[in-house]
């Protein structure tokens, strides 16, 4: 996850790496395992073997057949991808201009703007999500706005259209789009930019070929993060979308909830999982995971 | 800019909260502050306040342990598969919550054979806990990872034992980020629905959950004054953290 703390040698270590200094000063093998095993294995029970255990008992019913056959949920998974192209294309266009911008900024300081972009998380998502009622809805501000100005005769049905869940996604999505872009071209190396520009490429070139290039894995990282959360979403959909909106995990939740048809349930749920696995996999295949952290802390 | 777009639907709802009339419409025509008054004599409300406070408090302090340690752990000692399970440890993030709430409901019900009616509360704290972890992990781990040396050497040096060391050298320095990811945590914890959903009952509902059931079926404007209340206190929980973060940096001059 990162190469060494920048630490020199101390007297204390002995030679393999491992450090004496520490919470138990008994051989270091112990240390490690009893810390950072209580972590991972919390996790684990707790999340890794559910899912396994879930995996395992969707096996037991015909029901992958089903679901690939039923034009509903054939819909619903598709559905769920568009939405998800849709919401991370956006955030992208939406978000690359405010990182770049962010990170040209010479007076800010990297903590403010990552406490800024921080900000909007710590408000409730359940909240942010539904006030949009007020915005978009058919009395709120939008149409209010158009009527009186005369624009339109009544009110434009924004609500519970894909658009809406579209725009609450992208909403959420921008600061978690923007906070990897903005780490990545924050860290390049000026002197590049610098040498390009006494080669005598002009603005747009030198963005297109030196700046642009650099901040790719940032991009992958954003993009990569708001594609599986806006996939597995649940909230938004729930709420600014109707029936005929439903993704994924709106469909997940009805069949173990309302439905109680927990073998299918399991099942999507397995094919939700499967799908963001393969993703998080190729990230970090091309990537790697470890840029998540730094580009976050 | 992109920032106003961000925050100002939230702002609507602190406005709406303020309307005199059951249907909120725009503009308000004046301003009121029963539905704050309606809200305190709202018993289901006040029980889903208390439960958030319970399950976020006790998932937060879990994790705030369960994390620190994990975070030492992984910075402070080199093995084999380090990178894989400092991975595993902050995958809770990016995973749709909604398998983490499915999941564990089967898991739990099946192969531990809890009942949700008895253990609901073991239920969210358990998994409450899961999630926020990764929080307070990435707080705790920008620290250590920064974190000079020389101090705890010097301590060593000075005759101190691993233990006295960590706990009156490494804790209270790294004590401000544990404190800010615990913040940060409790946030997240305080507004989860999509896994609490399928880890409730009707006398542990949290807040959020609340909520939710009551966009399902009317919008009553105490909701709103619920929902204005819950902004501040996020706004506070920021606040602090903040705080506490201004106060890492100051202290280490970073």
């Amino acid at each position: 996850m990162d190469p060494d703390p920048p630490n020199r040698q101390s007297p204390l270590d002995k030679g393999s790496g491992e450090y004496r200094v520490g919470i138990l000063g008994k051989t270091a093998k112990l240390g490690p395992v009893l810390l950072v095993g209580l972590g991972v294995s919390y996790v684990s029970v707790f999340l890794f073997i559910p899912i396994i255990f879930t995996a395992v008992l969707s096996l037991e019913g015909a029901s992958y057949q089903h679901i690939f056959t039923t034009e509903l949920y054939r819909n619903i998974l598709l559905r769920s991808l568009r939405v998800a192209v849709e919401v991370s294309v956006l955030s992208l266009v939406l978000g690359y201009p405010v990182a770049y911008y962010l990170a040209k900024l010479t007076s800010m300081r990297r903590e403010t703007v990552v406490v800024l972009l921080m900000f909007p998380l710590f408000v409730s998502f359940l909240i942010r999500t539904y006030s949009w009622f007020y915005v978009i809805g058919s009395r709120g501000l939008v149409n209010y706005i158009l009527l009186t100005l005369g624009l339109i005769e009544s009110p434009i049905k924004f609500l519970f259209t894909e658009g809406a869940v579209v725009l609450g996604l992208v909403n959420w999505s921008l600061p978690l789009m923007i906070l990897p872009i903005y780490s990545a071209v924050e860290k390049m190396d000026n002197n590049l930019i610098e040498m390009s520009k006494n080669l005598g490429a002009n603005e747009i070139s030198t963005f297109r070929q030196v700046t642009f290039p650099l901040s790719l894995p940032g991009v992958a990282s954003g993009v990569m993060l708001v594609f599986i959360l806006s996939f597995g979403a649940y909230i938004t959909p729930a709420i600014l979308g109707g029936p005929e909106q439903a993704m994924i995990a709106n469909l997940i939740s009805a069949l173990y909830l309302v439905m109680f048809d927990w073998p299918l349930g399991t099942a999507m749920s397995v094919i939700l999982a499967v799908i963001t696995l393969a993703i998080v996999y190729l990230y970090n295949k091309i990537i790697g995971l470890n840029r998540l952290l730094e580009a976050m802390g | 800019m992109i920032y106003a777009f961000i925050l100002v639907p939230a702002a609507f709802v602190i406005l709406m909260s303020f309307h005199p009339a059951v249907i909120p419409t725009f503009p308000p025509p004046s301003v009121t502050f029963k539905w704050y008054i309606e809200l305190a004599r709202d018993i289901r409300l006040v029980k889903a306040v208390s439960n958030s406070l319970i399950v976020g408090i006790s998932a937060t302090i879990l994790a705030g342990i369960i994390g620190t340690m994990t975070s030492i752990g992984l910075v402070r000692y080199r093995f084999r598969g380090r990178e894989t399970l400092s991975a595993l440890v902050i995958a809770p993030m990016v995973f749709p919550e909604i398998i983490l709430g499915a999941s564990l409901l089967t898991f739990m019900l099946r192969i531990l054979a809890l009942p949700l009616s008895r253990y609901s509360y073991l239920y969210m704290i358990v998994g409450h806990t899961v999630f926020i972890l990764p929080y307070v992990i990435m707080n705790v781990h920008a620290r250590v990872y920064g974190l000079d040396r020389s101090l705890e050497e010097a301590a060593m040096n000075l005759g101190a034992n691993p233990v006295q060391t960590f706990g009156q050298v490494t804790l209270p320095l790294i004590l401000p980020s544990i404190l800010s990811g615990m913040l940060l945590a409790f946030a997240m914890s305080l507004d989860d629905y999509t896994a609490s959903q399928f880890w409730v009952m009707p006398q542990t509902e949290t807040i959020p959950v609340r909520i939710f059931s009551a966009l399902r079926t009317e919008l009553p404007p105490t909701i709103n004054a619920l929902a204005t209340l819950l902004i501040l206190t996020t706004l506070l929980l920021f606040y602090l953290q903040v705080m506490v973060s201004r106060r890492v940096s100051l202290r280490t001059g970073r």
